[in-house]
């Protein structure tokens, strides 16, 4: 009776596996032939709709009534806000000039800083972490980050464009644990295959020219991917590297997330808890789901009338979904 | 007098010309004073060691009451034969 639970439980695990691999494989080789092309193309098609499906399995993860976590969830909204206005307003100075290179130093320490305190603070009341002893950590490892933000702020903010994608595969094995939990140690192979293929592209590309064009969008492409942070490595690599992960990271959310978690083939707003919280919500999450789908769209023009200025524009936008992320993994995090 | 007046229009666009020269490409920008960032991550560092320790110093302590409480449950036979004839 166990063996035939448990079989049916790891059932579609080695297509599962199948179907990854020939995945990683394939944006892999693309990225690795035409990066700036394959990293145009991905950010375009991919970038709008991974927010929007992101934004409702969030919003079906919720739960109706906050109770003992309210307090939780306060600090991650009110977060998540006071931190997204702080970096738009800081993004706005920078680009218009208004900040000179050592204010700008500054006010980029000062928002490393509130970001990884609101992480520690989320940690502790997160409730995954129910001893002390767990708990106390989480204070002396946060002054650690903090001391490295400030000492290396350029390495900071290349950490977490490279460990973006990771925190989606993270999600996505904990929605594993909770709906196919046969199928986690499948996809754990899985993850282990990503270092390899990071590797292929560098042995591929390390010895490849950099880019050296005075077009204004590959010199965007290129600093986002860390070449100002490693000039001494090759940019073609860097840029194939990070739109490898951010495609697996589209992967994830777009395709694996929606096809494995409970509740997804019912794409009705109905289904999501917090929908039933009050007469004000069930009207308020179609609205949101609407706004939403009507941005994706917005963006896919907007793309299409200036890329560059566009990407300019969600990258600095899309740290809320970054931020976002942060409290929902916590969440989830089995205790 | 003409002379002159030509001398100082002459001056005033070599002048303006040299401005709008280094408006136009003024240079590296100066890097940016690292100074309170640094000094601020030394403090980080510093609490982070501080901390620890005191975690350190938590867990020892902690450690050492369950050891004491568990010496003092295992040295107490009072409680056990009451224990059991209580359960005989």
């Amino acid at each position: 009776m166990i063996s035939v639970r448990s079989r049916s439980k790891a059932d579609g695990a080695i297509e599962f596996a199948f179907a990854f691999a020939l995945f990683a494989l394939a944006a892999a080789a693309l990225a690795s032939c035409a990066p700036i092309a394959f990293s145009i193309a991905t950010v375009f098609l991919f970038a709008g709709p991974h927010n929007w499906v992101e934004a409702r399995y969030f919003l079906s993860r919720l739960p109706a009534r906050f109770g003992k976590y309210k307090q939780f969830f306060s600090w991650s909204f009110g977060g998540i806000a006071v931190l997204m206005l702080g970096y738009i307003a800081l993004m706005s100075g920078m680009s218009g000039g208004f900040f000179t290179a050592t204010t700008s130093s500054i006010y980029f320490g000062a928002w490393n800083t509130l970001f990884i305190l609101w992480i520690v603070r989320l940690i502790v009341l997160s409730g995954r972490w129910q001893e002390q002893s767990e708990r106390g950590l989480a204070l002396p490892f946060g002054f650690l980050a903090m001391a490295f933000a400030l000492a290396f702020p350029a390495w900071f903010g290349l950490a977490l464009v490279y460990l973006h994608p990771m925190i989606g595969c993270w999600i996505l094995d904990c929605e594993l644990l909770r709906s196919r939990p046969g199928w986690r140690r499948t996809y754990h192979i899985c993850l282990a295959m990503i270092p390899f293929f990071l590797a292929a592209i560098w042995w591929t590309l390390h010895e490849s020219p950099s880019y050296n064009s005075d077009s204004v969008l590959i010199s965007q492409i290129v600093r986002h991917a860390g070449s100002q942070v490693m000039p001494y490595a090759s940019s073609r690599m860097l840029v194939a590297m990070h739109t490898f992960l951010e495609m697996m990271h589209y992967g994830v959310w777009l395709i694996v997330i929606p096809l494995i978690s409970a509740g997804w083939k019912n794409f009705q707003p109905v289904s999501i808890p917090i929908a039933h919280r009050s007469d004000r919500f069930k009207r308020l999450v179609p609205g949101i789901l609407a706004t939403s789908t009507f941005t994706v769209v917005v963006l896919w023009i907007c793309f299409a009338l200036n890329y560059s200025i566009t990407r300019d524009v969600y990258f600095t936008l899309a740290m809320a979904h970054v931020l976002a992320e942060i409290p929902f993994l916590l969440k989830t995090i089995p205790k | 007098m003409k002379t002159l007046n030509l001398m100082a229009i002459i001056c005033c666009f070599l002048a303006a010309a040299q401005e709008a020269r280094a408006d136009i490409a003024p240079g590296p920008p100066p890097p940016p004073d690292q100074t309170l960032p640094l000094v601020v991550a030394g403090i980080c560092h510093s609490l982070a060691i501080v901390f620890f320790g005191l975690w350190f110093v938590n867990q020892r302590k902690a450690a050492r009451a369950k050891l004491a409480q568990s010496a003092s449950a295992g040295s107490n036979p009072r409680i056990d034969t009451n224990q059991l004839s209580g359960s005989r």
